[in-house]
Formats: structure tokens, sequence, C-alpha cells
């Protein structure tokens, strides 16, 4: 028995059962949680050298598996984020059948998670790229469920996934050349180029971001919140991969200052474009952008301790993610068909005082307002990036402004008067739903005002980065 | 050999090029079909035949899997006179033969650059396939022809890189995201049909 067959290949084999049965929605949410519950708990108790002992019984696993003359490799410093993945795959499962969604949601959430751990597990790990697009082609379903046409953002993504793998698979080729060769520098520079856009056009960094406003538009939040969160964490990890597997990318001059220039052009065309946005299902998209931007940030300032900080981001944006898509779904599943643009909202907060509470909310803490949870983490990377490039700070200023200038004209809006009655027929808010997104929101405040008792068991997540950590 | 190479690459470049001029499905399967026949004829000077009999065989399921779809619906039928070109088709075309003609001629220099051990009716071929399908991408909006644009992308991409490294685990996964593709793109056509019912 090894680390990759259990929270690999298991879960891919229980995701292809369950979807098998998509009727069967209860057993698929109680199969799926408790493996991911099962996985996360055995992932974080797993001790250093990876031995199980029951009474006198003692088990030693693997940390590798050969596929097809390549390996799957999890060591221990790979399981905090094993971890969490299956927390958030968790997370994500445990209210799920509560919205209109796929019934294949959660047999092909544990699918992709699986495969998100594989992507970080395949060694060479270049292999991964063909992996992202398998999981952009599972995506699918669940982003367009039946019923409707395909739309175009889903297209895009389909498209600029595609295109990325094959940057990265040709960049692989390229890293072979580089490293016979290290002072080959246009090899070096093409190389570096073709690994940048790749990832660029994978995480939807701003210009290539147009599909994702489009798809928070045309598919189930609570679909888009999941898919979109976790693969914004691996792949910043894939990221870290490469920077710090290759000497001769990590010390490309400038390579850094132009990660932390993408990360905040990112954030502020992020918050510009979303300043001027009417529809509430768009946002979702913009904020997403600006979160990239962050990591991109944090990647950049990777050299001053910003990685840090990237790791206690994680869950801050996580729980960001899933308050939004949790109160979006509510407010869908509550006004079906119901308009989401500013001019529909009207008069939301008189009909539905919570969920309009809690989009302002989770507006206000994923910009990073103070006392909520991504401030600890988001106030060291302002002051990192005002100590090594003031001149940058305008540019962040410019985003966090624009997503404020957005939240207060959603905030107008809400408060406005409806111009018409409200229907008798629509449900009111339940206890349910105020009891699960009152703690959410709690848990947001805890981390904000005690981040030292919840954020550093994710400074682990950075455990494999031998290399960029000390420099760090 | 090389006769049998350079006819491969035309009929491979034919085919992209009706399938990014074209919108008549029946059309559009055959030149596919025809593009991996091509592809499979390419490979044979990189890989031993029964390794690029996958490649022939993924892709003539992934057809067959569109035609098999595309056949049971009923809102394609056939569209305008098959030698009917509105401004539309003439246009890309042009810049298809464009692109191709910019390739041949650029090929050489690529050659002896990034791709020194790719033969140049390889690259030719390959790269060809890469930004008519990139093209296609690029005009066009509906769900079918989006997916023959990144399966013409794709094939290729497959090329290119064939002649650049060999890995089966590579080689797996290739075939896995053609199928995964070809479902989506049945997918696509059944939820289009769907909603067009409805």
């Amino acid at each position: 028995m090894n680390t990759p067959i259990i929270f690999i290949l298991i879960p891919m084999a229980l995701s292809a059962i369950l979807l098998l049965i998509p009727r069967a929605t209860k057993v698929s949410t109680a199969a799926t949680c408790i493996t991911s519950v099962l996985l996360a708990i055995l992932a974080t108790l797993l001790p250093e050298d990876l031995t199980l002992t029951f009474a006198d019984y003692r088990l030693v696993l693997g940390d590798s598996l050969a596929v097809l003359g390549r390996t799957l490799s999890i060591t221990s410093a790979d399981l905090t984020l094993v971890a969490w993945i299956f927390t958030l795959t968790l997370l994500w499962n445990l209210p799920a059948r509560r919205f209109h969604i796929s019934n294949y949601f959660n047999a092909l959430s544990l699918g992709i998670a699986a495969l998100w751990i594989a992507v970080l597990a395949v060694r060479p790990f270049l292999y991964a790229a063909l992996i992202v697009e398998l999981i952009a082609l599972l995506s699918v379903p669940l982003l367009s469920p039946r019923g409707g046409q395909a739309g175009s953002g889903l297209l895009r993504y389909l498209v600029f996934q595609t295109v990325g793998m094959a940057m990265i698979l040709l960049s692989g080729w390229l890293l072979s050349g580089v490293e016979t060769a290290p002072s080959a520098s246009p090899l070096t520079l093409q190389a570096a180029a073709l690994v940048l856009f790749g990832c660029a056009l994978w995480l939807a960094v701003f210009p290539v971001h147009s599909w994702m406003p489009m798809i928070g538009e045309e598919s189930h939040p609570w679909v888009v919140t999941f898919l979109l969160g976790l693969s914004q964490t691996a792949l910043i990890i894939f990221l870290l991969y490469f920077l710090d597997r290759y000497a001769w990318l990590r010390n490309l001059p400038g390579l850094f200052d132009i990660l932390s220039w993408a990360g905040v052009f990112t954030i502020a065309v992020a918050g510009l474009l979303a300043a001027f946005q009417k529809d509430l299902r768009r946002i979702f998209g913009y904020l997403f952008l600006a979160e990239t931007g962050y990591a991109l940030l944090a990647v950049g300032l990777s050299r001053q301790g910003g990685l840090n900080y990237l790791a206690l981001l994680l869950a801050p944006r996580a729980l960001g993610y899933w308050l939004w898509g949790f109160t979006l779904s509510e407010l869908l599943r509550l006004e079906p068909g119901g308009d989401t643009r500013f001019s529909g909202l009207k008069g939301l907060f008189t009909r539905r005082p919570w969920i309009s509470s809690l989009i302002i909310f989770d507006m206000l803490s994923l910009t990073g307002l103070p006392l909520l949870a991504a401030f600890p983490a988001k106030r060291m990377l302002w002051n990192l990036l005002a100590d090594q490039n003031a001149g940058l700070l305008p540019w962040l200023i410019l985003g966090i402004l624009g997503i404020l200038a957005l939240t207060l004209r959603l905030l107008r809006d809400l408060f406005e008067p409806s111009p018409q009655p409200a229907e008798p027929g629509n449900q009111s808010e339940t206890l349910s739903f105020k009891i699960i997104s009152g703690a959410v929101v709690l848990l947001q405040v805890l981390i904000g005002l005690l981040p030292f008792l919840f954020l550093p068991g994710f400074l682990r997540i950075l455990e494999p980065f031998t290399i960029l950590l000390p420099a760090a | 050999m090389a006769t049998l190479q350079i006819a491969s690459v035309t009929v491979a470049l034919v085919a992209a090029l009706a399938n990014l001029v074209r919108r008549q499905w029946l059309v559009n399967i055959i030149a596919l079909a025809l593009q991996y026949l091509a592809v499979f004829v390419l490979l044979l000077a990189l890989r031993p035949p029964l390794l690029a009999l996958i490649k022939l065989l993924v892709g003539w399921m992934v057809v067959l899997l569109l035609l098999i779809t595309l056949a049971s619906l009923k809102s394609f039928l056939p569209g305008q006179a098959f030698f009917h070109f509105t401004p539309g088709e003439i246009f890309r075309a042009a810049a298809g033969i464009f692109i191709i003609f910019t390739l041949i001629l650029t090929a050489p220099n690529l050659n002896q650059g990034l791709f020194a051990s790719t033969p140049q009716t390889i690259l030719i071929s390959s790269l060809g396939l890469i930004f008519l399908g990139l093209l296609q991408l690029g005009m066009i909006s509906e769900p079918l022809y989006i997916i023959i644009g990144l399966l013409t992308f794709l094939s290729g991409f497959e090329l290119l890189y064939a002649s650049l490294e060999f890995s089966s685990i590579l080689e797996a996964l290739f075939a896995a995201v053609n199928l995964g593709l070809a479902l989506i793109g049945a997918y696509f056509l059944v939820k289009q049909e769907e909603s067009q019912t409805v």
C-alpha cells in the first residue's frame, strides 16, 4: 500500500462507481463526504515516516507508485496540501444537495480533487499538463448541466485550458534542452515564456481572463466557486514546483519582479473592471481575478517571505469563496430565475436581509478589510510591496478601491426600495442557512482577530519547496 | 515514401482548411477523418506502425462518436449548396491559405532553430494544423466547430510532440484527452438539440 493509491486511486475509483448511480444522490453525498473527511484526517495524522500503527499491527506506507514508466509520488511533505484539498471537497459537498446542481457533482468533485492531487504528484511534473486538461473536460458537465446550450464562457475556458496545456508540455521539452545547456539564453527565455504564459492561461491572469466572469454568469455559483477555487490553489502550487525545481527559471533576471508586477496589475485590472459590473453573478470572476493577483504577488515576493502569506491566505480565500457560493446559491434557490443584475436586486435587503448582508460582508472580507480573515496576510503583503517596490502601490490601491466602489454601488442598490412589490410565493431565508452562514462569518472574524491560532498550520503546505523557502 | 509524406501533408492541411471554411457537418466529419489518416501516415516516419495506428484508431473513434451523435439529431440537416461560398467562408479560406504559405516559407528557418530534430514535412503539417485549429477557435463560436478546432489543434500538437519526445503515459493521456473532447462535443450537441426542442 502506498500514498498515491490511498489519496489518488481510491477516490478516483469511488468517483467512477458513484458516476454509475447519479440518481442516488444521498448515497453519493454521504460516500463523498465520508471519503473526503477520512482522507483529510488520514493525511493530517500520518506521521513523517508514513507508518500506521494499530495495536500490534504496523503498516509502512510507500510514497510512490510507478505508472507506465512515470511516478506518482506523495511524500509526507505533501500531505498538508492533500488534507486541504479533501477538506475543500468536504466543505463543498456537505450542503451540495441543498442546491439545484448536477447530480454528478458529488462523484465528479471527488474525482476532480483526486486528479488535482495527481497533478501535484506526477513526476516529471510536466506530465501534469494533460491531467489538468482532463480536469477541464470533467468540469464541463458540472459547469453546464443538461437543459441549456453551452455558454461561450465555457467554450473559451476549454480553449484556454487546451492551449495552456500545449504550452506547458512544449516547455517541458524545451526544459530538457535548457538543463543540458544552461548557457543557452534564447532557449531559456523561450522556455520561461512558455511556462509563464501557459500558467497565465490556466490561471486566467489578465488579459486572458475573459472566460471567468462569463462562466460565473452562465454556471451555478456553487459549482463555479468549487472548481475555480480548487484549481487556483493547485495551479499556484504547480507554479511553485516550477520555480523550486528549475534553478535557471528561478535565477532568470527580473522573473520575480515580473511576477509581482503581473500580480499587482491583475489586482488593479480586477478592481477597475469590477467597479463597472452590473451583474452579481459576474462579480465572482473579478474577485477571483484579484485573488489570483494576490497569489502571484506573494510568489513574486517569495524572496522577501511572500510565500508564507500565500499559504496563510489559502483558508481565508477558500472561506470567502465558499460563503460567496453558498449565499448566491441560496438566493438562486429561493428566487429561481431571479434577476441577478443590480437593477433587479433593488430592495433585496428588505426581502432577504441575511443574504444581502452576507454578500457585502464577503466582498469586504475578500478585499482584506481589517478584523476579517484575509486582512492579516494581505496586510503583510501590502507592507512587503511597500518596502520592495513602492511604485506599484498606486496600482494595488486602485484595485482595492475598485472593489470597494463596487461594494458601495451594490450596497446602494440593495438598500434602494424595490420598484415592484415582493412576490407572495417567495420562500424566506431558512434557519439552517442562517446558522451555517453565521458560523462561517464567525469563523472569518475569529481568523481575522486570532490568525495565529488558525493559520500557522497552512505553512506546512510550503514544506516541499525546500529551495524556494530558505531564500524566503 | 517522400511522395506519400507530401501527399499526407497536403491532405492534412486541406482537411483542416475545409473544417475552417465550411459549416456542413458531413463535410467536416469526413475532413476530420481524412486529417487523422494523414496524421497517421506522417507519424509512420516517427513511430513504429503499431504505435502510429493507435492515434488513427483514437482519431477515428472520435470521428465515429461525433458522426453517430450528429446523425441522431434532427436539427443538423444539410446546409446550403456545396459550391456556394459566403464572404465569411472566402475570408476564412484566405486567412488559412495565408497561414499555410507563411509556414511553408518560414519552415526552413524554424527547422534550423527551435525544432532541429523535426523533419520539415512534419513541422509544416503540425504547425499548419495547430495554427488552422487556433484560427478556427478564434473565428467560430458554435460548440461543434470549437470541438473540431480543438481536435485539429491537438492533432497538430501531438504530431509535433511525437517528433520531439516519446512517452507511453503521454500517449495514453493524449488518447484520453481526444476521446474526452469527443464526448464533450457529443454532449454539447445533445444539449443544443434539447434546448432547441424545449
